[in-house]
């Protein structure tokens, strides 16, 4: 084969250990500033037609074949045929990540939200709330991770409890097991009022006619805040 | 000193009877207060006369008292469980009460950790108590309202406050050992020991015997 590329048999070495191991390597460095692409197939291009590789110009050369290299697709991995699926009989591979709510999905929603702020209706909604709507803002955001986190230790100290005869013989012996149950359930309260709150002070604030109703209602729910907080812990001093 | 706050051990079977105590008396509190603050809050509404708009400010400054009550007497209920932390601690270290630094640090730390998270979290409770009663307290248009007032105030006071003990709480609940089974753990380290078993981390039993292990 006169004019051929001949691949070093290190490349196919390294080509075959990256089908075997295919998520190896792409870790080293992101694809977007390779100057090449991920893989060279130094088999298929062996196969290609000698004109392709003929030198025309200085760097027409080279300029050929990182066009061939582009327009050739990379060789099938091992984890390609297990991602093939079968539509209509014909073999199509499966989407690369199938990753649900990955940090990417969130950043790639959240940055052109965060900087659609300057510009778009969403300034208008934030001009027309106070230092008070805003913090009721942050306090949404703030509390829904509580909100979960409660509910986890929720889960974890059980829903209903067992009170056996050791247990009366525990307390009876003065060796006191605090029950966290009363006081999750209190902090998911806490949480659920503290977003209600919110809600209700930034929906009377942007609101152009705010009823007395409403106003009431957000005074009141501010103010009645403190008392699941304080229940809580009344079920961490009393165990109860 | 210590004479004075440790109770004897016949004490220990009425601790049951006085934590229900203690906790109907807290509950009640909290929810004569709760009650208060809603019939004052819809009192004070713009829509009504000034007359009910006097009787709700008044209904509010009780609850917002019932609310410091039963804080004063969390927080005292509080101190009266350090000084029992003999009685409490499942692995009791220290005996006497702390006469130096030392003795203090290791005694906060050799405690049961619910009681530790306790006293982390009430010092920022009692600020959220303290602004939402000068909120109740001061006239009407006062940097301590939670709605017109000053929202950097209301950031730290309040909203700084209220985040911080909801966390430590949290965290309590994540650390600790879920009830059922330091029940369990308790059960099986008081049963006769059979040498086959031992009992693990979470509560269950492993199999360790060995047919050529002197039992």
């Amino acid at each position: 084969m006169k004019g051929c590329l001949h691949p070093p048999v290190s490349k196919i070495k390294s080509q075959l250990e990256r089908q075997r191991y295919p998520h190896s390597l792409p870790l080293l460095l992101p694809r977007a500033i390779l100057p090449f692409p991920k893989s060279i197939n130094w088999v298929q291009l062996n196969r290609r037609s000698p004109a392709a590789s003929q030198p025309s110009l200085i760097f027409g050369k080279h300029i050929q074949i990182w066009l061939s290299l582009r327009s050739t697709p990379a060789l099938p991995s091992a984890m390609d045929s297990l991602r093939q699926k079968r539509v209509n009989g014909e073999r199509i591979l499966k989407s690369r990540k199938p990753w649900g709510l990955s940090f990417h999905c969130v950043k790639d929603l959240a940055i052109p939200w965060i900087l659609s702020f300057r510009t778009s209706h969403t300034s208008t909604t934030l001009t027309m709330l106070n230092n008070f709507g805003k913090l009721a803002i942050a306090e949404i955001v703030f509390y829904i991770p509580v909100l979960a986190m409660a509910l986890v230790v929720t889960i974890k100290h059980g829903f209903n409890r067992r009170v056996g005869w050791i247990l009366l013989f525990i307390f009876s012996q003065g060796i006191l097991p605090f029950s966290m149950f009363l006081l999750s359930i209190y902090s998911r309260i806490v949480s659920i009022v503290r977003i209600l709150g919110a809600i209700l002070s930034i929906v009377s604030q942007t609101s152009k006619n705010p009823s007395d109703g409403l106003l009431t209602a957000a005074g009141i729910v501010q103010s009645l805040g403190l008392s699941p907080l304080l229940l809580t812990t009344a079920a961490f001093v009393t165990g109860m | 000193m210590t004479r004075i706050f440790f109770f004897p051990s016949s004490f220990n079977h009425l601790f049951p009877h006085l934590k229900k105590i203690a906790h109907l008396g807290i509950h009640g509190l909290v929810t004569g207060g709760v009650v208060l603050a809603t019939i004052g809050g819809i009192h004070i509404s713009p829509s009504s006369n000034p007359s009910d708009q006097a009787e709700g400010h008044k209904d509010q400054h009780i609850g917002v008292i019932l609310f410091l009550g039963a804080y004063l007497a969390l927080f005292g209920l509080h101190l009266f469980l350090w000084t029992q932390k003999l009685v409490l601690s499942v692995n009791q270290l220290r005996v006497s009460l702390p006469h130096n630094l030392f003795d203090l640090v290791s005694s906060f730390f050799g405690c049961r950790q619910i009681l530790r998270q306790l006293s982390v979290a009430l010092p920022f409770l009692g600020v959220r108590v303290i602004y939402s009663v000068l909120g109740a307290f001061t006239k009407a248009p006062s940097k301590f309202s939670s709605l017109n007032g000053d929202w950097r105030i209301n950031l730290v006071m309040g909203l700084l406050m209220e985040y911080i003990v909801v966390w430590t709480y949290i965290y309590g609940g994540m650390t600790t050992t879920p009830e059922e089974k330091v029940e369990s753990q308790y059960y099986l380290s008081q049963t006769p020991s059979n040498e086959a078993y031992q009992v693990q981390a979470d509560g269950r039993l492993r199999n360790v015997y060995k047919p050529g292990r002197a039992v």
